[in-house]
Formats: C-alpha cells, sequence, structure tokens
C-alpha cells in the first residue's frame, strides 16, 4: 500500500467522490493511479475501511467509493439527488431530441447551454425541490455531479459523465431486453 | 425554342445534378410528401435559374429551352403538369433513369409492390393451367401466354434487382452515417438518431419482405383482390414460378422452359445478396433497438418521478418532500452511504487530542448525569397527574379560532391561502397570532398544493413567517377540489 495514495483514497472517500479508472488531465483521459493503487490492495484496503467502519464498494470495475456504513444521518440523501439529477438531465436531453450516449463519450458531452436551459424549466426545479435540492440544476450538477467525480466537464466545456456516473447512468435508464 | 426529344433526354442526363437535389428533397421530406415523386415549378425553375447562372448566355439559353415546361410537355416526358397547384410529374421511365444514376437514390421495394406482384403470378398461374388453353405454337391465345409470362418473368427479376442495388445503396450510406458518428456536432448526433430510425424501416418494410417473398420454402398467407372477392395466395411467389415453368415443361417447351430457369435462377441468386445485406443491418436494427428501450426507460422513470412529486404537493407542509424510502429511489441504494459533506450531517470530525478532550469528557459526564437525574425525577411523580394551565389556554384558544374560522369564505380566485387567512384572522381576532394561521388553516374544507418553488412572508407583531405558498388544488373538472 502507498502511504501517499492511501491519504488520497481517503480524501476523496472523505468527501463522497468517486475514484473513477480515469481521470482528465491535460493529454486528455489517463488511467487513475488512486483507482489502481485500490484495485492492487482491494483486500488489504477492504480490511482498513471495514474497521473505521466504512466499506470500499466496487463500482462494476469503473470505479471506487467508500461508504459509510454506520451512518447517523439517512444515508440516501447523495445517492437520491444522483439518481434524480441523472433521471432529469436524460429527460431533458430526450425532449431535445438527443441521444443520451453523447454523455458517456469523452470527446462529445452536452454543452452546458443545455444544463442552463434545464435549469430554467419550472417543472425541473419543482422535482428538485420536493427532493431536497433548493439551488438551479447547474449549480445542483456542479456541486452534486461534477463535485463528486460522477461527471466532469470535458476539454470543450462539455458536461461528460466519469468511468462510475456511465456505470450507474446505464444502470439506471439501459432497458434489459 | 423547341428542342428534340433526344436532344432534351441528353441535356437532362448532363445536367442530372437539378433533379437529384430536387429527388433528395423529397426523400428527406415527411413521409406523406414522400410517396409523392411530383416536383414544385417554382423549386424547378429556381434550380435551373442557379445551375445555368454561371455559363455563357448561348449556352444558357439552349439550357432553358429544352429544360422548360412546355419543351418537356412537348417532348411528352411530363404525365401531367398541374398550372394550379404549380406541381408536375416527369414519366416514370425518365424518373428511374435519373433514380438508377446512384443506388442510394433507387427506390426500394415496399409490402405493396410486392404483394401486387405476387398477384401478377398467381393470375399467370391461373392462365397456364387454363384447361381452353391450347399449347399450340402458332395458338394467338399461346403466344400471348408465353409473351405474359416472359414479360412478368423480366419485370420481376428486373424490379428485385434494382430493389437489392436501391437496399443495398441507401443502406451503405445510412449505415457510413451511424459509423462515423460524432457526437461533438449536436446535429450530426440527431442526423445519426435519424439514420437509425431509417435503417430499422428498411430492415422492416423493404429488407424482410423481399427476403420472404425470395424464399421458395415459406408459404405466407396473402390475400389479393380478384375481381370483387378476396382471396388468399398460401403458396410462396418463387414456387409459384417454379409451378408455371412446369406447366412448360409437360407440355415439352424445353426451349421456354431453359429460359424461364435462367430467368428464375438469376431471381433466386439475389436472396443471398438481401440475406448479407440483412445481416450487415442487424447490427444497426440491434442498435436502434437498444437506443428505443433506453428513450422509453427514461420516459417511464421520469413519469414516475414527476406523477410522484405531484402527490405529495397536496398542500401538507410536512409531506412536502419526497420520503428517502419512497420505492422510487430504490435504483439509488447502489450509491447508499456515500458521503454526505454538510457539517451538520456528521462530516469528519477530527477532535483535538490534547488541548480539548478534557471539556468533552466534562460535558458528556455532566450531561449523563442530568439525564440520569431526569428520568429518576419523572418514575417518582408519576402518580400524580395535574392538568396544564398551559394546556387549558390551548384548548380555549383552539375553540375560539374555530368560531372565527367557521365564517371565513375563502375569495374565488385564490392564490395564496395563507396570506388570506392572515387578513382574515388579523381583523376577526382580537389577540390573533402568528401560529393561528397554521391551525386555521387545518378549518379551511379544500386541498391544497404547496408551490416548491414560490414563497412568501408575513410579519405581524413583530414576528415572521415565511412559507411555501399553498393555493387551492383542481379536480380534474377545473374546480376546486374539496378536503
Amino acid at each position: 500500500m502507498n502511504t501517499e495514495l492511501s491519504q488520497e483514497i481517503f480524501k476523496a472517500g472523505m468527501r463522497g467522490a468517486l475514484i473513477n479508472k480515469h481521470v482528465t488531465t491535460s493529454t486528455g483521459l489517463e488511467p487513475n493511479p488512486l483507482f489502481n493503487e485500490l484495485f492492487e490492495n482491494e483486500e488489504a484496503y477492504r480490511d482498513l475501511y471495514a474497521a473505521l467502519p466504512f466499506e470500499i464498494v466496487n463500482l462494476s470495475g469503473a470505479a471506487y467509493f467508500i461508504r459509510e456504513t454506520k451512518q447517523q444521518e439517512p444515508y440516501m440523501v447523495v445517492a437520491r439527488s444522483i439518481q434524480v439529477l441523472m433521471d432529469i438531465i436524460a429527460r431533458g436531453m430526450q425532449e431535445e431530441n438527443l441521444y443520451p450516449d453523447i454523455l458517456l463519450d469523452p470527446t462529445s458531452g452536452l454543452p452546458r447551454e443545455y444544463l442552463e436551459r434545464f435549469s430554467d424549466r419550472e417543472d425541473f426545479r419543482e422535482i428538485l425541490a420536493a427532493c431536497g435540492m433548493q439551488r438551479p440544476l447547474l449549480q445542483e450538477v456542479e456541486n452534486i455531479l461534477v463535485g463528486r467525480d460522477i461527471a466532469f466537464y470535458n476539454d470543450q466545456g462539455k458536461f461528460v459523465l466519469t468511468d462510475g456516473g456511465v456505470v450507474f447512468f446505464n444502470e439506471l435508464h439501459a432497458e434489459a431486453e | 425554342m423547341p428542342v428534340n426529344r433526344a436532344e432534351t433526354t441528353k441535356l437532362i442526363i448532363d445536367h442530372r445534378e437539378i433533379f437529384f437535389q430536387m429527388i433528395d428533397e423529397i426523400d428527406q421530406s415527411a413521409h406523406e410528401e414522400r410517396v409523392s415523386e411530383e416536383f414544385s415549378l417554382g423549386l424547378y425553375n429556381s434550380r435551373i435559374e442557379s445551375a445555368t447562372r454561371s455559363m455563357s448566355e448561348p449556352e444558357r439559353r439552349t439550357i432553358l429551352d429544352a429544360l422548360s415546361i412546355d419543351n418537356l410537355k412537348r417532348n411528352q416526358l411530363l404525365v401531367f403538369n398541374h398550372g394550379q397547384t404549380g406541381r408536375f410529374l416527369l414519366v416514370s421511365w425518365l424518373r428511374e433513369m435519373l433514380r438508377s444514376f446512384d443506388d442510394v437514390r433507387l427506390r426500394g421495394l415496399t409490402q405493396p409492390d410486392l404483394d401486387h406482384l405476387h398477384e401478377r403470378l398467381v393470375a399467370l398461374l391461373a392462365q397456364a393451367k387454363d384447361p381452353a388453353l391450347c399449347w399450340i405454337d402458332d395458338d394467338p391465345l399461346f403466344k400471348e401466354v408465353v409473351a405474359t409470362v416472359y414479360d412478368c418473368f423480366h419485370e420481376i427479376a428486373h424490379k428485385l434487382t434494382q430493389n437489392v442495388a436501391a437496399l443495398r445503396g441507401r443502406c451503405e450510406a445510412l449505415a457510413d452515417i451511424v459509423d462515423s458518428i460524432d457526437y461533438t456536432s449536436m446535429t450530426r448526433a440527431r442526423q445519426v438518431g435519424r439514420a437509425l430510425d431509417e435503417i430499422y424501416t428498411i430492415h422492416e418494410r423493404n429488407v424482410v419482405p423481399t427476403i420472404q417473398f425470395l424464399d421458395p420454402n415459406l408459404d405466407i398467407k396473402r390475400k389479393i383482390r380478384s375481381g370483387s372477392n378476396l382471396q388468399t395466395i398460401t403458396t410462396a411467389p418463387m414456387q409459384i414460378m417454379s409451378e408455371i415453368i412446369s406447366r412448360f415443361e409437360q407440355s415439352q417447351r424445353h426451349r421456354h422452359v431453359r429460359q424461364l430457369q435462367r430467368i428464375e435462377f438469376q431471381i433466386l441468386s439475389l436472396s443471398a445478396e438481401v440475406v448479407l445485406l440483412r445481416d450487415t443491418l442487424e447490427q444497426y436494427v440491434r442498435l436502434h433497438a437498444e437506443q428505443r428501450r433506453r428513450y422509453n426507460k427514461i420516459e417511464e422513470r421520469y413519469t414516475r418521478l414527476k406523477a410522484a412529486v405531484e402527490e405529495v404537493q397536496d398542500g401538507r407542509r410536512r409531506g412536502f418532500r419526497l420520503s428517502l424510502e419512497d420505492p422510487i429511489f430504490s435504483d439509488a441504494k447502489r450509491l447508499s452511504g456515500l458521503k454526505e459533506v454538510k457539517s451538520r450531517h456528521g462530516g469528519m470530525m477530527s477532535w483535538p487530542e490534547k488541548h480539548g478532550r478534557s471539556f468533552l469528557d466534562e460535558a458528556l459526564r455532566v450531561a449523563e448525569e442530568s439525564a440520569g437525574r431526569d428520568r429518576s425525577e419523572s418514575k417518582s411523580n408519576s402518580a400524580v397527574v395535574p392538568i396544564d394551565p398551559d394546556v387549558v389556554k390551548r384548548y380555549e384558544r383552539a375553540e375560539r379560532l374555530a368560531i372565527v374560522m367557521a365564517n371565513y369564505r375563502p375569495p374565488t380566485h385564490l392564490s395564496d391561502i395563507c396570506a388570506d387567512l392572515h387578513a382574515y384572522l388579523s381583523h376577526n381576532m382580537a389577540d390573533y397570532e402568528l401560529p393561528d394561521v397554521i391551525d386555521g388553516l387545518s378549518l379551511v374544507d379544500i386541498n391544497f398544493k404547496t408551490s416548491p418553488t414560490r414563497t412568501n412572508v408575513i410579519t405581524h407583531k413583530g414576528w415572521q413567517y415565511r412559507y411555501h405558498v399553498r393555493s387551492p388544488a383542481k379536480d380534474s373538472d377545473g374546480f376546486e377540489a374539496a378536503k
């Protein structure tokens, strides 16, 4: 176990962020050293965090996150927000006749103007409010999805899902045959 | 100046780009307009005008003369030219010729086209089996039947060959669009969607029916109209073709048999090509189906979410938010336990090891002792149950409020019940206080909808009440719904 990387992993986990398989750098997408560290020493990290008590969760081999197993506050708050934001963005794109696949491709992405347009929609605002999100959609997206490495803005400034974000998005919206 | 038919046809071929543009516009238009191949006169003239703009005057003049509607009409190259609607239609051989320059523009055969060919074969077999037919070479009726058989076989071979070329050309063009997918352009991403839709349509409406037509062992029921009767055919088209050839064989017409079999084999050889085309299209059809399923899932999820939100907006502030336990969030459990970073939600606390620990221990000790004392006191006093004067006051106040509220009539167009109640109670209740608004609400016999985004503040005796605006919920007929 690498001490420096393990501290970074702990910090990412404590701010409720995903540790994705890839990270964006100035040269594009590159393998994430934190993910590799976890992947190579998964058992050791599992034992370590289980004693704290936390749980290392593997998201279909695309990302890890740290789950707090003895949380006192409702532990679904963040998860709920992520689900609702993804549902709203997918719906907005559908109404704009855009294929959701553009969210999954790091070289494409959804232009920010679309998120701004979705932020102005009254029906979306009502859903956000009923799910405990009081700020405009764009801000919630940046705080919850971008802030937790579930999504990022690519070099063209377009909104794209990270590896873990893609897994969750597909689980929500890909219907089995 | 009139231009003869041969020269006009040559100029049409030389300047086919003008016609291609118009054909493409028709093919890309809505389905209703696509079924007809009529051109708009205004569009045609403007296309000719822009195509000849850079030419020398004599050359331009010749083309304008040759391609003018009057000249096309004079040379019998138009089916019609309708002055009132400004539309005209080129004769079919000219349309087919223009489309045949590029496979992409060829039109595939649809089920009705194939049904029509099938019907012709049935009629032909009936003629060949007619006992009244004399199989004598010089018999005029026999000659007619032989000519019809050749015409029909040739036409089927021609149409199917062209059909396969059309399908191949169109599918390759569409596949190129999908394969060169470029999501960085929003327009391009939309084009891909349309291309996938069209591939799916071609697969279902052209390719599958063609394969079925060419399969001699697949007997599909088709209903055809024979005179005033509706007749059902159950024999496969290629099977009928074989039966017609067999009839010639039985009559010892071996030369005809050889020639007709050659056409039959040529038609059958197309099936391998269509099957190959179908296999190529399968991957795109699967992609289309996948996109369609995703589309439906997004639609279904959003509808459920919206319905759940609308259900809780019934005016009760307490149930205003969706519960975390709501089944609609079951999928989110995958990410449950993801750290909530707000400090009030238990963010990482690093208690100072040296300087603060003793204060915390002392605070905990005092709190524990106090809690133990309270518990023992409540046990010893459990036998005595005095009536709290505050409770009596609250009951009296509630009674007064109920009397005042009995005369409350909400106005017809009520947009904010709290503001209206506040105004009413401050005029009609001497010791009115802000919490009475909340108690008063429970006595109003109307269902309310709470806006999650609109808020308002009312002030009274230095106190403020900030709330989400509540207005009467309408029933399906648009009337205010009573509780």
